[in-house]
């Protein structure tokens, strides 16, 4: 294979192939890094909440009148949700999770260490009744659910609320393991800051993700406690989950009788908790898609450009090429020296794109808070634009291949 | 050499049927330089082309070295141009972005010739022509003598059996154009068959024999000397 | 001579139809990836209230604990960008400023008069009187209150233009009544349309990205109703103690937005050395543990602190223009190959006698009218995607929103309004020039006899 006389030749020639390298390295350096964000972006969409957000949805109510007994209203208002046929649990809830409203703590498992700096763990805090976890489609994994009784009435207001607060609490295992890493915590008391309760731990579950998307308090979204606490009014939120197949009627009887089963208030929101996590997650899969489409179309540009400079290099040589048929090159020596010539030009713009892939993923990790693009990104991405490039020339190559030796004599 | 007996080459259009050789018959022996004249239109291109294996024969048969080349594959006949065959043409046809020294070796890498060996040909051929200083330097800093003398050194850098010859002396000067003919001679004399399609009457009667070609057959042969080694003229 | 000119480049460009779409389509394409990220980062990057940035300040206190900061903190030199109720109230009696206000948003049920329509729930900014005058808010019926009333206030309230539409129909509405929460509240004043983008004066819900509220209430009712804060709240303070609303009022933890205007930027200086003499007389309390880092903040700062743009926006405006850019080098090498393979005319007409700035000029004015073609399909394509984002991006926002007022915010993060489409001419023509310029000076570079030649 005449390498040599290649290059020189390439070299001669360059202007042409360093646009298409320019174009490689660009491209290159897109691919690798939007690739890597497209997919931290896709995975952080889709951690696994630990909620059956399919069968499960929840309602809103705010008072109209000043009047509203609250109290009253949130224990009627159970009694008829979860003897619905169809529902198999429903509980008042402080905040809806998969939003981006939460209320967090510290907590820790020694008290002194909430008065050091930085002491304690933040949890997410999740009241409800002992109806929480199957309302939520909670696993528990240790210990058992809060007994009814230990369930506090809503209190006139958070002041009041927080002052009684609980003696049980549920955590996530995540938590638990943080707050006991020796792995004894079941039976064991937590400390709150802030307000200076405890509690006993009473049940561990599996798992749950309160907040939809990371953020800067990404490190808590899992550690998570529940209380045995309804959530003072007079605004209220419940959650109720279904049987499978059943929300959506379930839904509709809401919609249409629970208001008016209480006078003075009205149905703020009620919403499929599964439509809450996707409204939520919208921005972040656009955002991927977005991206992803973009990158999609710079690479089509990038083959239109190898392409072109490819049927250009056939086209001004025709010449040349039958000529070097003349003198004995067969249509495989044709076909290899447009392969090897674009996969060098291609090379030369993986190298420099390289260089510049690595420089963009520093930047783009610095401001997006992810870890370094890992090495295995790059090589794919080096593999799909050689793969790309060969596809691309491969026509224009064949078409030099079919020139005729005849067109060496030709005078025109 | 080079036998070929009815040797037929129709081109075909949608509109138009094109007879460019019918029923071509000629003879050239081992050793000879054979002119081939005609008017454009006559057939002398196709009739190179064929010779030369560029193109397939549509009808007729043809001998090359004792071979029966009539109906070979298009990787055949390529070995056989690349091993046996010289070309010459009237633009030189020369490789504009390589150096003389890699336009020689082109014919070379297609036969899968190691390196030294390489080197070898391309200085032997070289001096044989005259330009062993001129090897770094591109076909656009040469002067048009220059350029065929490097077209030369690339067409006997393998060692054919047949050199082709398509009006070589065409875009050269009185004075470029002799030399290129002394050259070719002294290459015919150490025993390669030149076949040299030519409009210049007075080149053509150089040589050992001349074919004209008139409506794609041989009209008439001139014979002018004996295979012999010729003497340059003048 | 110009007629002439784009005769040929018209004509030129029919020749090969197959190489000029891929040409145009290439800037086209360019051109729409870089207009739509511009227009996405310039409905984020803008500044909602120019005329006053030397007068309006946000103030923010550095009073947390002396302790090395939380591994998720992304900016952890940046304090609190809110202030405790009780370092507000200090700062508030202050006469360097010409208004300071002190404001938090809360939600309120409006229970209309009118029988047939449903109580609802509103957005409620609890705010003291400077709010309206400091902000510049534009009134169409009555105004605000006064200082007078923050303490003791009057049960007053002014209402957004879409709030007295559906109350009132739109009539003027001042003197009255409307029932927030159960309890009846005399219009004051009606605002006009009003929509600062980002609403930099709270941002706290959706980025900034949300429309002002509805209802204004003066800051006392706050207390006294214990209306609770919808917003961030945050006790910096190892030390609090929270059980309930009231205790906002009394512990160290942040909730309030504070905000001065001023007379110049000097007075703004006097200021920052009010509130750095506060902080230093509060570290004496044992409060304020931290090196002052009170930070006393034009508008255009305070975008950047809170990061209203986003890194989103900014990834999509690097990827636009990379965009662009490696349309346009795939520009550059088609029209070279063309320039290059239809030379021999060029040749033809210098020996005709045209001057070799005539082939150049005839070569930019071929390379313009790709870059216009270009740069009309490119915007073609810019609505069409920005169409498309604003389905994939925000109908979940859009379907949720009641409040037309809110619909029309969510569009102009996808609106390309007049300077952005200035940006995509000035685009387009840039692209075909950088594309173009090379090519024609090659072409002119070349001798005629080169064309001429029969190889």
């Amino acid at each position: 294979m005449e390498i040599r006389a290649l290059l020189s030749a390439l070299w001669r020639n360059k202007t042409g192939p360093l646009l298409v390298a320019a174009q490689v390295a660009l491209t290159l350096a897109v691919v690798v890094n939007v690739a890597y964000i497209v997919r931290q972006k896709l995975e952080d969409a889709n951690k696994p909440t630990g909620l059956d957000l399919n069968n499960t949805f929840w309602i809103a109510t705010e008072a109209s009148t000043s009047d509203y007994n609250y109290p009253a209203a949130v224990k009627a208002d159970l009694t008829y949700l979860n003897s619905l046929p169809g529902v198999v649990a429903a509980s008042t809830i402080n905040h809806v999770p998969q939003t981006f409203s939460n209320t967090d703590m510290p907590f820790a498992a020694d008290p002194q260490t909430l008065l050091n700096p930085n002491g304690g763990i933040f949890g997410t805090l999740y009241f409800g009744t002992d109806e929480l976890i199957d309302a939520l489609g909670l696993k528990l994994v240790a210990g058992r659910n809060f007994a009814p009784t230990t369930v506090r009435p809503a209190a006139a207001d958070w002041g009041a609320a927080m002052s009684a607060w609980a003696p049980e609490v549920i955590v996530t295992r995540v938590f638990a393991n943080k707050l006991f890493p020796k792995g004894d915590a079941l039976g064991k008391t937590v400390y709150t800051g802030l307000i200076n309760k405890s509690a006993v731990i009473v049940g561990i579950v599996d798992q749950m993700r309160a907040n939809p998307l990371p953020s800067q308090y990404d490190e808590f979204a899992t550690q998570i406690v529940l209380l045995p606490i309804i959530t003072p009014g007079p605004d209220g939120h419940y959650i109720v989950r279904a049987k499978p197949g059943r929300r959506d009627a379930l839904m509709a009887e809401v919609d249409k009788n629970f208001a008016d089963l209480q006078p003075g208030r009205f149905i703020e929101r009620l919403e499929a908790f599964d439509r809450t996590a996707e409204d939520a997650r919208q921005g972040y899969r656009a955002s991927a898609i977005i991206l992803g489409v973009a990158t999609f179309f710079v690479v089509i540009v990038t083959v239109v450009g190898i392409v072109g400079l490819a049927a250009f290099s056939v086209a001004s040589r025709t010449k040349q090429l039958g000529t070097r048929r003349a003198i004995g090159a067969r249509k495989f020596h044709i076909l290899r020296y447009f392969l090897v010539e674009n996969w060098i030009i291609t090379t030369g713009g993986v190298v420099l794109g390289c260089i510049l892939a690595l420089a963009a993923g520093v930047q783009l990790s610095g401001m997006y808070q992810i870890p370094r693009l890992p090495l295995y990104y790059l090589v794919g991405g080096v593999l799909m634009l050689w793969i790309v490039g060969l596809l691309a020339v491969l026509i224009p190559a064949l078409r030099a291949a079919s020139i005729s030796p005849a067109v060496a004599t030709r005078t025109v | 050499m080079i036998e070929m007996q009815s040797v037929s080459k129709v081109f075909r259009t949608d509109v138009v049927q094109t007879h460019a050789l019918r029923d071509l018959t000629l003879k050239v022996e081992p050793g000879e330089f054979v002119a081939i004249t005609g008017h454009s239109g006559s057939g002398k291109t196709t009739f190179l082309n064929v010779a030369g294996l560029l193109e397939e024969l549509d009808g007729g048969r043809y001998t090359f070295d004792g071979q029966d080349v009539s109906r070979l594959t298009d990787n055949q006949r390529s070995r056989i141009r690349n091993e046996k065959i010289g070309f010459i043409f009237q633009g030189f046809n020369l490789i504009p972005d390589l150096n003389v020294y890699h336009n020689i070796e082109a014919p070379l890498h297609y036969r899968r010739m190691p390196g030294p060996e390489r080197h070898r040909r391309i200085t032997a051929a070289l001096e044989r022509v005259g330009l062993s200083t001129r090897m770094k330097h591109i076909p656009a800093q040469l002067s048009g003598g220059q350029q065929q003398r490097v077209a030369i050194a690339r067409a006997i850098c393998g060692d054919p059996r047949v050199i082709l010859a398509d009006e070589p002396t065409g875009n050269l000067d009185t004075t470029m154009s002799d030399q290129i003919m002394s050259l070719l001679m002294e290459i015919n004399a150490a025993g390669t068959t030149i076949l040299m399609v030519t409009h210049n009457p007075e080149l053509a009667q150089r040589v050992h024999r001349q074919f004209h070609i008139v409506d794609g057959r041989i009209d008439q042969i001139h014979h002018f000397k004996s295979v012999q080694p010729l003497q340059a003229a003048g | 001579m110009l007629i002439h000119d784009l005769n040929l480049a018209f004509r030129s460009l029919r020749r090969n139809p197959v190489l000029s779409a891929l040409m145009v389509g290439a800037i086209a394409v360019g051109i729409a990836a870089s207009m739509i990220a511009i227009t996405l980062y310039h409905a984020r990057a803008g500044h909602p209230i120019p005329w006053k940035e030397d007068k309006l300040f946000a103030v923010t206190l550095d009073i947390r604990d002396d302790e090395p900061p939380q591994s998720f903190e992304r900016h952890p030199e940046y304090p609190p960008f809110q202030l405790t109720y009780r370092d507000a109230r200090a700062l508030y009696p202050s006469d360097i400023p010409l208004h300071s206000v002190m404001m938090y948003r809360s939600g309120q049920v409006v229970t209309p008069d009118n029988r047939s329509i449903k109580p609802f729930s509103a957005s409620t900014r609890v705010t003291t009187a400077d709010f309206f005058t400091m902000f510049d808010v534009p009134f169409i019926y009555g105004g605000g209150w006064s200082r007078t009333e923050d303490d003791a206030p009057g049960a007053v309230v002014v209402l957004s233009k879409f709030m007295n539409e559906k109350l009132f129909g739109g009539v003027n509405s001042v003197g009255r009544e409307v029932v927030l929460d159960g309890r009846s509240y005399r219009v004051v004043g009606v605002i006009a349309a009003w929509m600062p983008r980002p609403k930099y004066y709270d941002l706290n819900s959706w980025g900034g990205w949300e429309i002002p509220e509805e209802v204004f209430i003066p800051f006392g009712w706050g207390r006294a109703l214990k209306l609770p804060a919808h917003g961030n709240t945050s006790c910096v303070s190892r030390t609090a103690k929270i059980d309930g609303m009231d205790s906002l009022y009394t512990q160290d933890c942040v909730w309030l937005q504070y905000w001065v205007e001023v007379r110049n930027r000097a007075d703004r200086d006097r200021y920052q050395a009010f509130v750095d003499n506060y902080a230093n007389e509060q570290r004496q309390h044992g409060r304020f543990p931290r090196k002052n880092n009170n930070r006393v903040v034009d508008v255009p700062t305070w975008l950047a602190m809170w990061d209203v743009v986003g890194d989103d926006s900014r990834m999509q405006l690097a990827l636009g223009l990379v965009f662009f850019a490696v349309c346009v080098l795939n520009t550059l090498g088609l029209m070279l190959a063309k320039f290059l393979t239809a030379a021999p005319i060029s040749g033809l007409r210098r020996a005709l006698g045209a001057r070799r700035v005539d082939i150049i000029r005839q070569h930019l004015i071929e390379v313009i009218v790709v870059g216009a073609l270009g740069g009309a399909a490119g915007m073609a394509l810019t609505f069409g995607g920005l169409a498309s984002l604003k389905v994939l991006m925000f109908s979940g926002r859009l379907a949720h929103s009641s409040n037309p007022d809110r619909t029309a915010l969510i569009q102009s993060f996808v609106h390309m309004d007049i300077p952005v489409m200035l940006a995509a001419v000035a685009l387009s023509l840039l692209a075909g020039v950088l594309a173009g310029l090379y090519p024609a000076w090659r072409i002119g570079r070349l001798a005629p006899a080169t064309f001429l030649k029969t190889q």
